[in-house]
């Protein structure tokens, strides 16, 4: 077949619609991730605007340029839009965009998912504009502590807009992580080992399996805020046994993850960038990924360091103290391992370099102010001042921007087919990096001289003055430069000369795609022998053009990609992609309407639109899967596969586990919560505990047996081809884990004291609700696979629904287990002794 | 260095200590900035003389990631991380035993500091006064929404959080007034929630003792 | 999957026991074991973390000994020696985060 004729196949079957219809059911990866770049570049401008507003207030003392209530709502939503809108969707669309193109596929793992998320960024975004602009915009700071935020102190809407806005753009975070992960691990090009994946993948694999664990906690701590505020449930409230540090614990448990999750991917444009620069391969990429494996773990050890001043024992403080240290020799053995590279090849002093030598200037300095922070006494004196302000701006600005910028100007050809002109990119670079260096630098001396954050004025005479003045003048110069570097931009995307197919002579797949980007990225997919697949003379690009590798054709009209074996990398399945969709943008609408239904206090409708997402989320799951075995099939190079119906650990397996992962966090988080105002109080213990239920506990525990038993029953039948034995016996098991909810249901009606008194009873129906909910959840997905036997879904080949199934059921009957012995311990123990 | 002296004071500097906490703290943070600066030289060095060389040449792996990525960081850590653990110990100051508490309850947004005296209590608002030269037990509790306690001529601060009560120890040398401030943002009166501490010398003190006018 | 638990499960380690004594601390101090002096100027809770700080050391130890007698990594170098320094840096972790447990505990 000839190269042409491929492509015009291919491109029938992956491109977009045209027109409007296009821009709201295209799932393309390559579309999403630019759009989600694009967004949060206008989300980085508005965030940039109103620091220069702050700036502005600050340049001198006693400015009459706005008043307090303003200037909240100026640094709140310049830290909410910097973290939430800005940090986290940019890399996420870098990821979305680069990951295929890098690991050699045609796709992300779940594209649906990836247009969902969009959405639900794209309309919880509008949420917090919309709010600011009519000067309803959350004022609590971005990280909005309790009782601050609570209703009593923040009686208006402000602090809703923040905790549903956030968390609606949270979910597309939570969507993005867990499809990042399979993707890594599963959809890679055969041949590409994980010892052969481009150092890129490793950071966005560690970066996404972070953000599957350190979500969960915020998210947590929203919902938990929000139930209070709406209801006056008091989990933050001393008065009636909640507890305001308890917000804290559970916002920095994400809160300091969440730096090196903004972190990462940046370090990660830097391995891939600097070896480029100096023609030197990466060396150390054993050191590396091994550093950035534990700065993933070690990062989860720190969160304290937040909260040095709060009266925690100082024993506590120096065990988070010496964490905080420790995470630095992680970030060092990158540090040298780049250096090694640098020292061992030709360094060019091209543009991306420029970028990346202003990162390790910046970043240096934020990173050894922040070992300084990290020493208690020293902290006891600056945390709260302008000093943490100039080194969270060091970390975020020299750690995040600056790679990041490198890794546009690397990827700008990738990604429009255009360079840009050397001179205006210069002149940007120096504007940005004396403006950076003149607004921090000096911040940290304000902040030694008592300056603490957050003040809207300052009265002279406190030698703050001048410090404030430069900063303001700098941050004014840092403006231009940024503007210089749109400008840069948009002139070469409008007139930039035509790039080369690999202009860097880089090694990695993403410069083996035609430019610009085809929809299905590769007429045929490589088969990989190193980690450095290109070669110069593009022998393999042409090639895989011509179709001469993997699954060089069209069948059927399917989108195929080839999923992999994690660890060896051989091909182990035909992935089949779902098409363009209508279902993520309306699913994205209907949760919309759930946290506006939140936001106006319309509590009606909430439950009205969580049953629309449902019978969405139902349509989603039918609109998959296949109706008769194939059996394995030929995907080029003499090689056969099945498809990922048939196969053992297809994407969506992988996908429920990473999903249950999150969701384990959260519950995880709960019971941390429980246990943490059970043992810290005040005002515990609560003035009644609830008995422990011997009837409920059997009642519970037997049903779940039976559902735990029908559905092996079930199982094993639609593995024999027994379809009405295999249905009935689903049947049975969805009777059971009714049976299940409904005996948590009457043991909470009758059992548990009002949720309103005190933080217990708050606490204890949060539990109940979360087991009901799972309940709810496994038992649409019981039904679903009794349905999906009946119309012929299930086969004995075909058992990836019933499986992932399984997995949800086991986890929901632990869950819900665990949910009464956890309501029940307090009392049981007070009742034995 | 009159100069750079000149700058570094101010009511609220904490470069210009007028107690032993703050005074401690000022030379961990001289020995934390020099530390940082050795390291700063070191590695942005070898990024410079990388970045100068114009020709390949074989780099000993071993050397760079076990002496520069693992050992250089691990020293200076430690070293950085005993003092300051043993210095916080100090501080925080658990075998201490305070000459005077002083409760000081915070609320949106003013501070109001109460003492134990032979007939009751006596109480003032925005203004904490203390005997000069000895060691005060501050008893930091909140009715309303986080404050935090500082006074950076003294010592580091701590939180007023509603719900429970926090300790920090400050002592001033000398006679003298220091300013404080609410650290922790507490709403639209945050910036304003100022508060002043006062150092009586020893005459004074006693006179303030038996009841007289501060 | 196999691979990238072995990979983690060092760390995992580490986390696990960083956990656990944070939480005993902080249950030994609602207990009031921090006022309840056993061999001065420690006390009751030092005389728990210290024993469960090395217990999690041992058991890292254990852990690397194991990883390093390995051989069916071989073929795979970079991934050997990830595993071996994710393995060395949980007990890294664990020396040195945990050290603060011979401070004398007194909850303030």
């Amino acid at each position: 077949m000839s190269a042409l004729k491929l492509h015009g196949e291919l491109d029938v079957i992956w491109r977009p619609e045209r027109g409007w219809r296009g821009v709201l059911t295209n799932v393309n990866h390559s579309d999403l991730g630019i759009r989600f770049m694009v967004a949060a570049g206008v989300y980085f401008a508005i965030g940039g605007v109103l620091a220069m507003l702050i700036r502005a207030q600050l340049a001198t003392p006693r400015s009459a340029f706005v008043g307090p209530e303003i200037y909240n709502q100026l640094f709140t939503m310049h830290g909410s839009l910097m973290m939430f809108m800005f940090a986290i969707p940019f890399f996420e669309g870098l990821a979305m965009y680069m990951l295929p193109k890098l690991l050699g596929a045609r796709d992300l793992a779940f594209p649906r998912l990836s247009a969902f998320g969009w959405w639900c960024y794209l309309f919880g975004g509008f949420i917090l504009l919309t709010a600011m602009a009519l000067g309803l915009a959350p004022d609590g700071g971005w990280f909005m502590y309790t009782p601050l935020a609570s209703k009593t102190y923040t009686p208006g809407i402000n602090a809703d807009v923040w905790l549903l806005g956030v968390t609606f753009v949270e979910v597309s975070a939570v969507c993005a992580s867990i499809e990042i992960t399979v993707t890594v691990l599963k959809l890679r090009a055969p041949g590409m080992s994980l010892g052969r994946m481009p150092i890129f993948a490793w950071y966005i694999l560690v970066t996404a399996l972070m953000m599957v664990v350190g979500f969960p906690p915020l998210i947590l701590a929203s919902t938990l805020l929000e139930i209070e505020r709406a209801f006056g449930w008091p989990f933050f409230d001393p008065e009636r046994g909640g507890n305001p540090l308890l917000w804290q614990h559970l916002f920095w448990l994400f809160g300091h993850p969440e730096v090196y999750i903004i972190f990462l991917p940046a370090a990660g444009v830097v391995s891939t960038v600097l070896p480029v620069m100096v023609r030197q391969a990466l060396l150390g990429y054993g050191w590396v990924v091994g550093s950035i494996l534990v700065l993933g773990f070690f990062s989860f050890g720190l969160w304290v360091h937040h909260m040095f001043a709060t009266g925690i024992p100082h024993l506590a403080l120096a065990l988070f103290s010496a964490a905080s240290a420790l995470v630095a020799v992680p970030t060092v053995v990158q540090l040298f391992a780049w250096l090694a590279t640098m020292w061992a090849g030709r360094p060019q002093m091209r543009l991306p370099m420029l970028y990346i030598a202003g990162f390790f200037f910046n970043f240096l300095l934020g990173g050894l102010t922040g070992v300084m922070l990290a020493m208690v006494p020293f902290n006891w004196q600056v945390h709260d001042t302008a000093f943490v302000t100039a080194h969270l701006h060091y970390v975020l600005i020299g750690g995040f921007i600056f790679p990041m910028l490198a890794g546009v100007y690397y990827w700008l050809p990738r990604l429009s087919g255009r360079r840009t002109h050397p001179l205006l990119g210069k002149l940007a670079f120096w504007l940005i990096f004396t403006g950076f260096n003149a607004t921090f630098l000096v911040m940290h001396l304000t902040g030694l001289l008592g300056m603490p954050r957050r003040v809207y004025g300052y009265p002279g005479g406190l030698g703050w003055d001048w410090p404030n003045l430069i900063s303001s003048v700098g941050s004014f110069v840092m403006t231009f430069g940024f503007a210089t570097l749109v400008i840069d931009i948009g002139l070469a995307l409008a007139f930039g000369r035509r790039s080369s197919r690999n202009p860097w002579r880089a090694s990695t797949l993403e410069w083996a795609l035609p430019m610009p980007a085809p929809a299905y990225n590769l007429a045929s997919l490589p088969h990989v022998t190193s980690r450095d697949p290109l070669d110069r003379r593009h022998a393999l690009a042409q090639s895989l053009a011509r179709g001469e590798g993997y699954l060089g054709r069209s069948r059927d009209g399917l989108r195929e990609t080839i999923g992999v074996e994690m660890a060896s990398g051989a091909a182990s399945e035909i992935v089949i992609l779902p098409g363009n969709s209508w279902l993520p943008v309306v699913t994205a609408l209907a949760l919309g309407g759930f946290f506006l239904a939140l936001l106006f206090g319309v509590y009606w409708l909430a439950p009205v639109a969580l049953v629309i997402v449902g019978a969405l989320a139902w349509r989603w799951a039918v609109t998959l899967g296949a109706d008769r075995d194939l059996g394995a099939l030929p995907i080029g190079r003499g090689e056969a596969v099945p498809p990922h119906h048939e196969a053992k650990e297809a994407p969506g397996w992988w996908g429920s586990i990473f999903a249950l992962v999150t969701d384990a966090t959260f519950f995880a988080s709960l019971l941390f919560g429980y246990a943490f105002l059970a043992a810290i109080g005040p005002g515990w213990p609560p003035p009644r505990l609830v008995e422990p239920s011997l009837g409920a506990s059997a009642i519970l525990a037997s049903a779940a047996l039976v559902a735990l038993l029908a559905e092996r029953a079930g199982f094993a039948a639609a593995g024999r081809g027994e379809r009405e034995a295999a249905t009935r016996a689903y049947r049975v098991a969805c009777a059971a884990l009714l049976a299940c909810a409904g005996a948590l249901l009457v043991f909470g009606l009758l059992g548990l004291p009002s949720p309103r008194q005190h933080a217990y009873g708050a606490v204890t129906w949060v539990m109940l609700g979360y087991g009901l909910v799972h309940g709810a959840i496994a038992l649409a997905m019981l039904a679903f696979v009794a349905r999906r036997i009946g119309t012929g879904f299930v086969s004995p080949a075909r058992m990836l629904e019933p499986r992932v199934v399984r997995l949800w059921l086991h986890y929901t009957l632990a869950a819900m287990l665990l949910v009464l012995v956890a309501i029940a311990l307090p009392g049981a123990a007070s009742w034995r002794w | 260095m009159t100069l750079i002296a000149g700058g570094c004071s101010g009511p609220l500097s904490a470069l210009d200590p007028a107690g032993p906490a703050a005074a401690s703290i000022l030379t961990l943070m001289s020995v934390l900035l020099g530390l940082a600066a050795v390291s700063f030289v070191v590695i942005f060095g070898i990024f410079l003389l990388a970045l100068r060389r114009n020709r390949s040449r074989e780099a000993s792996l071993r050397l760079f990631m076990i002496g520069g990525g693992l050992a250089f960081p691990l020293v200076l850590l430690t070293v950085a991380t005993v003092y300051a653990v043993v210095l916080g110990e100090r501080i925080v100051g658990a075998r201490t035993d305070a000459d005077l508490t002083v409760e000081a309850t915070a609320q949106q947004w003013r501070w109001q500091f109460t003492r134990q005296t032979a007939g009751g209590s006596a109480s003032r608002t925005g203004i904490l006064d203390i005997p000069a030269g000895r060691t005060i037990e501050v008893r930091v509790a909140s009715t309303d929404v986080i404050h935090s306690f500082w006074v950076p001529r003294l010592g580091g601060k701590i939180d007023a959080i509603p719900g429970t009560v926090n300790r920090i120890l400050i002592r001033a040398d000398v006679p003298g007034r220091y300013g404080g401030v609410c650290a922790e943002f507490c709403g639209t009166g945050h910036t304003g929630m100022d508060f002043t501490v006062v150092a009586h010398d020893a005459d004074a003190w006693a006179r303030i003792e038996n009841g007289g006018e501060p | 999957m196999a691979l990238v638990m072995r990979l983690m499960v060092a760390l995992l380690l580490w986390a696990a026991g960083f956990s656990a004594l944070y939480a005993v601390h902080g249950l030994g101090c609602g207990l009031g074991w921090g006022d309840r002096p056993a061999l001065p100027p420690f006390t009751l809770l030092n005389l728990v973390l210290v024993p469960l700080w090395l217990l999690f050391l041992a058991l890292a130890l254990l852990l690397l000994r194991r990883e390093a007698r390995r051989r069916d990594l071989d073929s795979r170098p970079a991934i050997r020696r990830a595993t071996l320094a994710a393995g060395w840096a949980g007990l890294l972790g664990l020396v040195f985060m945990g050290a603060p447990v011979l401070l004398p505990a007194h909850c303030l």
